[in-house]
């Protein structure tokens, strides 16, 4: 099967983002929002499902901070490392 | 290798290959083969991915690389926690709401099917080869130091992948990496357990870090702004950065183990989970090296670690010259253990540590010079033979100096890492010319027949090995084995990668424009690669650098009025 499709509803970074928001903006029983056309036979995962929060931390925002501040803490760890041992 | 060694390879490799059938036993249909029917889980998705980087040569190569430049290697894996995030936020998504089989299905979703050929056509170019390189890597030093013959080594390990890669697909590429990584990671703390045992009772392990520092070994990271450098934190951050979202983002081979997550939380986590694990994993790894090379300080190492081109050297009319360098070898070692000793029993005595020091400096500077000789001998007795050894330090150490049993062990992580990667390889290989290439150039808008999708999937699977194996049987021994193939991927990643990025964030530039630029982006960075000396991590800035600016300079060149829309994408 092949679908037509508009240039304008492939989804972007900025799209991904914005539906981030907009879902997480709706009331918890509003139906999952969906944006862009059905490429394949099966529908895409819903919204909901792509912004399915982490199992910890509370959100994925949280998440990406802990391994920025882990490899902020490696680079301290081995620069420390590298001027102890010369 | 005794035969305890021999039971607990054959048992490791038997029971993790029919792990991984048995696990994917009932795969039926052609999106549980490639996509694993979207079941696992983020532990599974973090390990796999994690399996698939680490071939045989992360094991075989990396602790050489360690023992001859020290751990600055570290440095090329800074960007790749950053590269996880992006990837995290902003591919993954986009992948799971367009439900692609593979990452090239989604550049005609945004630009038209020449784009798409063009980044499927990169992949198999790059991988084809780069899967080769993954066989033959650990045949070529497995061989040497084992004596085993070179073809049987190859052979074997190119076809058990393609028997449980073309069995289970890729859900049996993931179950079985689950296993390999716990056997690669055990084994290799097992060893670096054993040589901390080994060193002498005066070296404890700071002064054994304190040893390599010394010999400038613990050079982790510089600040140090040199653009011909290789590694160091800048090129690290941002070449690292741009390669890891190259190869994680873009490449089918990594693509499609997180597309096989039960979920989009399922295939984040799993990025994520080698985006906190990669970089100390990789600092373990060189450790590894470090201590190698400590261990070697105090116990006299092989006047060359290819031991058989050695052999095979001094048996020509060069075996004496070779005898007398053995002999100021031998001489030369006596006074560098001695050296080494001095300087431990001197730590912490700012005076004698300083004396201490110089005199080891040039003990270990004497050993080098005649290492370098004998390096130059066994070139001129054996004209074309590879004298770059540091491949074989790790290997040649493990058969030396561990206990039975270990011995195979630690040659069941080598193989297990070699089938790791390759089985990640061949799927993707396969996945990409049955979705990119067969169904959309030869199968478009025809009826679908699952079955005979399956079938042909498996069918280039098996073809897609048989290159591997064919290419890795006559492939040479190239300088250091992991630079080659991350040098191999930086000259094609920068221009996929910078699709991608065109893709993704500049929605104004249309098909023709990035595909123009993609071409002649390739062109340049394979011109800088024959013509210039510029640090391989910096291909993949300059590919997709080339890239975006292009697609908008042309962009803007070219005719006014809205963006045509893509051709019909036909589907899978």
């Amino acid at each position: 099967m092949s679908t037509k499709t508009d240039p304008a509803a492939i989804p972007n970074a900025e799209e991904a983002e914005r539906d981030v928001r907009e879902v997480a903006a709706q009331p918890a029983s509003s139906p999952p929002r969906t944006r862009g056309p059905r490429v394949e036979d099966q529908p895409s995962p819903p919204a909901s499902a792509i912004d399915d929060p982490p199992p910890f931390l509370g959100s994925w925002r949280n998440i990406y901070l802990l391994v920025l501040g882990e490899l902020a803490l490696l680079v301290i760890l081995f620069f420390a490392l590298t001027r102890w041992a010369s | 290798m005794t035969a305890l060694d021999w039971g607990v390879l054959a048992l490791t490799i038997g029971f993790i290959v029919t792990y991984g059938v048995w696990k994917s036993r009932s795969v039926r249909t052609v999106d549980e083969y490639l996509r694993g029917g979207n079941t696992l889980k983020w532990p599974t998705i973090g390990l796999s991915i994690m399996a698939t980087q680490a071939s045989a040569i992360t094991f075989l190569s990396t602790p050489g690389q360690a023992f001859d430049d020290g751990m600055r290697f570290v440095q090329f894996y800074f960007g790749l926690p950053l590269a996880m995030i992006v990837i995290s936020a902003v591919f993954v998504p986009i992948y799971y709401r367009l439900k692609v089989y593979t990452a090239y299905e989604y550049l005609e979703h945004r630009f038209d099917h020449r784009v798409r050929y063009l980044g499927a056509v990169l992949f198999l170019i790059q991988r084809g080869l780069a899967a080769g390189i993954t066989i033959y890597a650990p045949s070529i030093i497995l061989s040497a130091v084992m004596g085993w013959d070179l073809e049987w080594v190859i052979l074997f390990t190119g076809l058990v992948v393609i028997a449980y890669t073309v069995s289970g697909g890729t859900q049996a590429v993931s179950q079985t990496q689950k296993q390999q990584m716990v056997v690669m990671m055990g084994g290799m703390a097992v060893a670096a357990a054993v040589i901390v045992w080994r060193l002498p009772d005066t070296v404890s392990i700071p002064s054994a870090v304190g040893l390599a520092g010394v010999l400038d070994r613990m050079n982790v990271v510089s600040f140090d702004l040199d653009m011909n450098s290789r590694y160091n934190f800048w090129s690290g951050i941002t070449g690292g950065f741009f390669l890891a979202l190259s190869y994680f983002g873009t490449d089918q081979s990594q693509v499609q183990r997180y597309l096989s997550g039960r979920s989009v939380a399922e295939s984040r986590l799993g990025l994520i989970f080698n985006g906190l694990f990669k970089v100390p994993m990789q600092f373990f790894i060189l450790f590894i090296g470090v201590l190698v090379f400590v261990f070697y300080l105090f116990t006299q190492p092989p006047l060359f670690f290819n031991q058989p081109a050695l052999d095979r050297a001094a048996a020509t009319e060069h075996g004496p010259a070779l005898q007398e360098l053995h002999g100021r070898y031998d001489t030369a070692f006596a006074l560098q253990r001695s050296a080494a000793e001095s300087w431990v029993a001197a730590r912490g005595d700012e005076i004698h540590e300083a004396i201490a020091r110089k005199h080891l400096l040039e003990a270990v500077s004497s050993t080098n010079e005649i290492r370098r000789e004998a390096k130059e001998l066994v070139a001129t007795a054996l004209p074309g033979t590879e004298t770059k050894d540091t491949d074989y330090v790790f290997l040649t150490f493990v058969m030396n100096y561990l206990p039975q049993g270990l011995v195979g062990l630690l040659i069941a992580v080598i193989l297990c890492a070699a089938m790791s990667s390759t089985a990640s390889e061949l799927s993707a290989l396969g996945s990409t010319s049955t979705i990119d290439l067969y169904k959309r150039a030869f199968r478009s808008g025809a009826k679908e027949n699952p079955r005979r999708d399956l079938l042909v999937s498996k069918g280039f699977t098996v073809l897609w090995g048989m290159v591997a194996i064919g290419f890795a049987s006559f492939a040479s021994l190239v300088d250091n084995l992991i630079e080659a193939v991350n040098i191999l991927g930086s000259i094609f990643y920068g221009t996929v990668l910078g699709l991608f990025v065109v893709g993704f964030f500049l929605k104004r530039v249309g098909a023709g424009p990035v595909f123009l630029a993609a071409l002649i982006a390739q062109s340049v960075v394979a011109f800088l690669y024959f013509a210039s000396d510029l640090g391989f991590l910096w291909f993949n800035v300059i590919g997709c650098g080339i890239v975006v600016i292009l697609s908008l300079i042309f962009q803007a060149l070219g005719p006014k009025g809205p963006r045509p829309a893509p051709e019909p994408v036909p589907g899978v």
